[in-house]
């Protein structure tokens, strides 16, 4: 299941400085203790006090109040669990593709295609090559001011691209750097641009890694590997999204367009499993709703 | 009181910070302290390797619990992490899609975290709560960051 730190402080504080250098969490307990009766949810629990955290709680209803601000795997996460599952494949690679310009496309297309290109920037960070890491960054800036993105937090990617070409800024720290700045820039769009713009940056970049992942897959038999496609709750996030946006009830044709694909994307997320040949159209949809952009 | 060795990583952190780490002031003033003390653990965990998924702050009575949805992939560690101002009870639990309690951190203290290796790929949902506290309203941050 999982590894437990919880506890006491001291148990806690060891366990995280233990697990964050890289020794692993020294806990070993079951928390949720077996046999146990289930207690009240403590998130409907309005002024009574839980002692100690419920054992079970009502998924479905935590689901429906839940917040996504943390919800949808970042792109790199991809690479990561792929990497977790066995599979020789590196996305990085495959992440080099090629931007689309911008220039007259409505504020939706922009915000989904600057999610892909910070989704690129945020995979091939360490890769190594500078000329084309420099490239990503000012593509995913060229994004960011075409959705009105804050006259700082672009100052703070010119900073970065700056320290990197620089060499202050050193390949295996831009990872993290970006990551940061990934996050701060969704805050930014979030609070200034809109919450439509900036759930549509994160889209962008869930497509991306969608697409990137399902065409390194094609023609490869690993169950663990396709069973990271397989996410209906992250797609029917974003497909109700689409669905409920301005844009969409207004009958905008691009994003009306975005919205048929995702709806066949839906059809095949609500198998148990992904066959090959699923994963195939996967990459198809993907692959349409990208031409779009 | 701290071990040494988190005494350490955090002074790890500081340096990490020095060197280019930081974030901008958060937007929102009031939230700015425990933004900040989310960020050093954070750069701690980015230190050692980890990714940042991403992160969150908003404010809460006590002991009426946030809830976020998470989608947490097999084979992948998580480090869930949270922080209240000083002298706040803030407590993270983690539950998988069936409801049950997957791990928690119920010290009493205001930086709890939670280190999961899921079971399953699949939705969770974690819960933030703030026990204990003498405010009427409480800020908090919280972030997920991975490693594989």
């Amino acid at each position: 299941m999982s590894m437990t730190c919880d506890g006491k402080r001291l148990v806690s504080v060891a366990a995280l400085a233990g697990a964050l250098i890289g020794f692993g969490c020294g806990g070993g307990d079951s928390t949720a203790p077996a046999g146990d009766a289930p207690v009240a949810d403590a998130g409907d629990g309005g002024g009574e006090a839980a002692p100690e955290a419920a054992t079970k709680i009502d998924f479905e209803a935590a689901k429906s109040r839940g917040k996504t601000a943390m919800f949808v795997p970042a792109p790199t996460e991809f690479q990561a669990a792929l990497k977790a599952t066995g599979a020789n494949i590196d996305l990085t690679a495959l992440a080099a593709g090629h931007t689309r310009p911008i220039d007259g496309k409505s504020k939706q297309i922009v915000a989904l295609e600057t999610g892909v290109r910070v989704a690129d920037l945020l995979l091939t960070a360490q890769t190594g090559d500078k000329e084309a890491i420099s490239a990503r960054i000012a593509a995913a800036r060229e994004g960011l001011a075409g959705l009105g993105g804050d006259a700082a937090v672009l100052a703070r990617v010119d900073q970065v691209k700056a320290d990197f070409e620089a060499g202050i800024l050193v390949a295996d720290k831009l990872g993290a750097q970006l990551d940061i700045l990934a996050r701060d820039i969704q805050a930014d769009l979030d609070e200034n641009v809109g919450k439509d713009i900036a759930t549509l940056v994160q889209a962008g970049g869930w497509v991306q890694g969608v697409n990137l992942l399902s065409g390194a897959l094609a023609g490869k038999e690993n169950a663990d590997a396709a069973a990271l496609l397989h996410q209906p709750s992250v797609l029917e996030h974003f497909l109700s999204f689409l669905k409920d946006s301005a844009p969409a009830k207004a009958g905008d044709e691009s994003v009306g367009a975005v919205i048929a694909e995702m709806e066949k994307m839906g059809a095949l997320a609500g198998k148990d499993a992904l066959t090959a040949e699923d994963i195939s159209a996967l990459n198809g949809h993907t692959q349409a709703i990208l031409a779009k952009f | 009181m701290k071990t040494p060795i988190l005494s350490a990583l955090f002074a790890g952190t500081a340096a990490m910070l020095s060197f280019g780490l930081q974030s901008p002031a958060p937007a929102q003033a009031d939230a700015a302290g425990v933004t900040k003390c989310l960020d050093e653990m954070v750069a701690g965990a980015a230190a050692q390797g980890r990714r940042l998924r991403a992160t969150d702050s908003d404010s809460t009575p006590a002991k009426e619990a946030v809830d976020y949805r998470l989608t947490l992939y097999k084979g992948m560690t998580y480090v869930l992490l949270g922080c209240a101002d000083e002298g706040v009870d803030l407590d993270l639990r983690l539950y998988d899609s069936a409801g049950n309690l997957v791990d928690k951190d119920g010290a009493e203290d205001n930086k709890p975290f939670v280190f999961v290796e899921p079971a399953a790929t699949g939705e969770y949902v974690m819960q933030v709560l703030v026990y204990k506290t003498d405010k009427a309203t409480n800020d908090f941050a919280v972030g997920i960051t991975y490693q594989y």
